[in-house]
């Protein structure tokens, strides 16, 4: 497959802007002498500040998560949480609030006590996103919680709200010295922002370009709560602690590479935000970007953050583009029309809720992409994402090229190559396929898994992404959150696809079922090239 | 009742139990070997209860050694049973085999141990007997070990154990814990945490006075309830760098002085009571700096594993935090042993700071 650069844009960020992406050292600028390894770095006192704290997100997720982080003593001592949202709230509703949700989604049983203490910890303020003053008073109360509490300054502010509000909240933030400039040893201030970092390619940099006007690199932490997943982040260990494996990792070995991120569920209500999204934008830009960068990105020189990213940045910088001419061949969408889900009938996408009735946007979405570097050149990569599929499974399948068929697989058809499997959801943990001999006289090979799970070998409590993610957002350890390249990188492969599949409305034969594995053209990818996709 | 084996038709009686689970979807697991040895006293259950704690958490192979002192008779028993975690929806086994010997044939217990371990996974060896005596049994099967975990609340003197320890680390490069030193991780973690403020660690390293509270309810099986809380201030003492002095006390008030190059500091360790908390776990800790600032960590009495963090300057008060202990749980100090590889260079200053204390018993 020819890869020519058909779409260089002419506009990105200077080296200097590039040069502000590698984050500084931060905050620590004392040595704690209780400090042992086996307690991991101690987070320092803060307050974390949730705005949108009214939103879903907040109350399955991100409170369960810090009520999870504060039981296993994660959370530093003196830690306080303000939701901030627009509804007029007490503190007491907003506890008592939190402390149902905490119930319903936290992934262990909180025991009344332990709540109580939690909910010690939470506090609530009523802000109007676009209310000049209240930013004012809300600077106030947080400088009222420091005194009362001992978090000494330290701020984290997580933007769990649309996209369109990051620019103008962080504004605010700025201009009432909410958020400070990063100084060695003064209190931080950090912002999370969720995704999508921008809507393709030009927006993703001009929103870079506005927020480094009142943040610097290190004080943003993009989430994917991908890469706090146990699984994603044992790829690394799994790669580079098992010399075993190492030498095999290469086109040399490696046929081909399967990224799967499968959901059955639909778009669970959200159909306004799913019309100006797509699967591509939601799924396969960031979660699966990250998956891919992970996997084929060559061992960094150390862990610090900066180093993981760097090699990450570089798989990203080497993956080729689709060429115009070849994007119908290698990258389907899809979007799914009435079917079944666990053998209940579920509607099209068309008659969700919020979508328009002639929606042209795709909930499944499979390219076929390169990575053009000495280890990978000419290693087809799969990778496919969807809604209504018929399970909920993600995963990376390494293939290895098969042995040659002359001593055991005369038969070609049951030459069964070897692979790696890692499961990131559900029953995460890792397989490995290979072939041996069923026992009796005649030598019949027949493939068989070798399989570690998670749950079974270190018990069911493994953590939730969102733990790990705040409590690293805490400490300031920037290395499971993507950096600014890796975003735009990953935009510059996506956007001509996007821009491609924009000015075409859906055909026929790109509909599918809910219930299948996308529209049978997807198959086309594989197929083409003599493979499958790998059942999952 | 136990069906007792010959040692050498271990293999088949595995097997054979093995068979009663196929079909169904068991795993049989081991991550590592786990050797036990206990004495056959009040100790023994609880030994048992630390090998079904660590099996809920990761599966192995339990090698338990169990031998009786009183028995008349000489004799090595051998049975094979299968433990699970208690939890039915885990579908794991792991090994279990018992040994219990009395009289001579306790010199055979290396040659059973050893072909009974799985090759190529770690070993470890929690030991109920007194590394002080220096039994020959146990040493052999220590150097089956990839790491020994003793218990030093079978030992007579806190201080004989110290330097026994320390002398084991010196000589023979071995890797070695305390099950009492373990249990002391959920407060050290909280002091990592509590103390990752300059201004509270100044107040510490400030402290003229310091006090902390044991559980002095002894159990049968647990008496020495003040190792723990020595252990701990000895902790703090050799991270702030302070230098030993002295010690005084009664059977279960101690008080040891330390120079600080802030002054003396005079740590006090004193009995209290605390009914649902096991004995010898810390229940307070106080410190009062020589600029009248003031911190204590104190147990929540309506919930243990609650800690109420206050600071009080003689101008600021803050509002109290809070930080949850882990929940105790039998096995999870070993667990923690388990999982801490190599011996804590933390660890080794505090046993040859506790060797220059005055050998008058601290367990006794």
């Amino acid at each position: 497959m020819s890869m020519a650069h058909n779409f260089e844009p002419d506009h990105s960020l200077s080296k200097e802007e590039l040069d502000k992406c590698s984050s500084k050292p931060g905050g620590d600028a004392f040595e704690n002498p209780f400090h042992e390894p086996e307690y991991g770095k101690p987070p320092e006192p803060c307050i974390l500040v949730i705005l949108g704290a009214s939103g879903d997100l907040t109350g399955k997720k991100l409170v369960p998560a810090l009520f999870n982080l504060m039981r296993e003593g994660n959370l530093p001592t003196n830690f306080i949480c303000v939701g901030v949202a627009r509804r007029p709230k007490t503190v007491e509703e907003f506890r008592s609030e939190m402390s149902s949700q905490i119930t319903k989604h936290s992934r262990t049983t909180p025991d009344e006590s332990d709540l109580f203490a939690f909910s010690e910890k939470l506090f609530y303020y009523q802000l109007e996103f676009q209310d000049d003053d209240a930013y004012n008073n809300l600077n106030l109360f947080l400088k009222d919680l420091d005194k009362n509490y001992g978090t000494r300054g330290n701020r984290v502010f997580y933007l769990s709200v649309q996209p369109t509000y990051f620019l103008p909240i962080i504004k605010q933030l700025k201009t009432h010295s909410l958020i400070y400039d990063e100084t060695h040893g003064a209190p931080f201030s950090r912002v999370i922002i969720e995704k999508p970092f921008g809507h393709d390619y030009d927006s993703a940099i001009a929103l870079q370009k506005n927020l480094s006007n009142f943040l610097s690199e290190s004080q943003i932490y993009r989430i994917d709560h991908y890469l706090g997943k146990e699984t994603v982040q044992n790829l690394l260990v799994f790669r580079f602690s098992n010399s075993i494996f190492e030498g095999l990792w290469n086109n040399r070995y490696v046929d081909n590479i399967q990224i799967t991120v499968a959901e059955n569920i639909g778009i669970e209500g959200r159909g306004a935000f799913y019309e100006g999204q797509g699967l591509t934008r939601d799924v396969i830009q960031n979660h699966l970007m990250q998956l891919l960068s992970l996997v084929a990105m060559e061992p960094p020189i150390n862990l610090t953050p900066d180093a993981i990213r760097n090699e990450k940045v570089k798989v990203l910088q080497s993956l080729q583009t689709i060429p115009l001419s070849d994007l119908d061949r290698f990258a389907v969408r899809g979007q799914y029309k009435e079917g079944y889900i666990d053998g209940d009938p579920v509607s099209a996408y068309r008659n969700e809720q919020n979508v328009d009735a002639n929606s042209n946007v795709e909930t499944f979405a499979a390219l076929r992409l390169q990575i053009e570097n000495w280890r990978w050149a000419g290693v087809p990569i799969y990778v496919r994402a969807g809604k209504r599929l018929p399970k909920r499974s993600t995963e990376i399948a390494i293939s290895f090229k098969k042995p040659p068929s002359i001593l055991f697989h005369k038969n070609d058809r049951l030459n069964i190559p070897n692979q790696i499997i890692f499961r990131i959801q559900p029953n995460d943990g890792i397989s490995i396929k290979f072939n041996t001999k069923i026992p009796g006289s005649a030598a019949i090979i027949q493939p068989v898994n070798m399989d570690f799970q998670y749950a079974s070998y270190f018990g069911k409590e493994v953590p939730e992404a969102y733990e790990r993610l705040i409590h690293d957002s805490i400490l300031g350890d920037s290395t499971l959150f993507a950096r600014v390249d890796e975003s735009i990188n990953s935009w510059r492969i996506l956007t001509p696809v996007l821009d491609h599949w924009k000015n075409r409305p859906l055909q026929p034969e790109e509909f599918y079922p809910a219930g299948v594995f996308g529209p049978k053209i997807a198959d086309h990818l594989p197929n083409s090239e003599g493979r499958k996709w790998k059942p999952v | 009742m136990t069906a007792y084996i010959h040692p050498k038709n271990i293999e088949k009686a595995r097997d054979a139990l093995w068979k009663e689970h196929q079909g169904s979807s068991a795993v049989r697991a081991s991550l590592f070997n786990l050797v036990i040895y206990t004495k056959n006293n009040e100790r023994q259950d609880y030994f048992q209860k630390i090998a079904k704690g660590v099996i809920k958490k990761f599966p192995c192979r339990i090698i338990m050694i169990t031998e009786s002192e009183e028995s008349k008779e000489a004799y090595l028993k051998t049975f094979v049973s299968d433990l699970r975690p208690d939890d039915n929806s885990n579908s794991l086994f792991c090994d279990m085999i018992n040994f219990e010997v009395s009289g001579d044939y306790r010199n055979r217990i290396p040659f059973v141990v050893t072909p009974n371990l799985l090759a190529d996974l770690p070993v470890y060896f929690l030991s109920g007997d007194d590394p002080c005596k220096k039994d020959p049994v146990s040493i052999e099967i220590k150097d089956l070990a990839t790491r020994t975990v003793y218990d030093s609340e079978v030992s007579e003197s806190m201080v004989d154990f110290a330097k026994t320890l320390l002398e084991l680390y010196n000589n023979g490069c071995y890797d070695i814990g305390d099950l009492n030193w373990a249990r002391l991780a959920p407060w050290r973690g909280l002091f990592v945490h509590t103390f990752n403020d300059p201004e509270k660690l100044k107040c510490l390293r400030e402290s003229k006075d310091i006090r902390i509270t044991y559980n002095v309810t002894a159990t049968k099986q647990f008496c020495h309830t003040k190792i723990g809380a020595t252990y701990f201030q000895a902790w703090i003492a050799t991270k702030l760098k302070w230098n030993y002095e002295s010690m005084l006390g009664t059977k279960e008030e101690l008080c040891f002085k330390y120079s600080s190059s802030y002054g003396p500091v005079t740590i006090t360790l004193i009995p209290g009571k605390y009914d649902q908390v096991p004995p010898g776990r810390l229940l307070k800790f106080e410190s009062f700096s020589s600029k009248n600032e003031h911190i204590l960590l104190e147990k929540s009495r309506q919930n243990p594993q609650k800690i109420s963090i206050h600071h009080a300057t003689p101008t600021h008060c803050e509002m109290p935090a809070y930080y949850l202990l882990d929940k105790e749980i039998a096995g999870k100090s070993m667990i923690h042993e388990i999982y801490s590889q190599g011996t804590r260079g933390s660890f080794v200053d505090v046993l040859k700071l506790i060797s220059k204390y005055n050998s008058g018993s601290i367990c006794s």
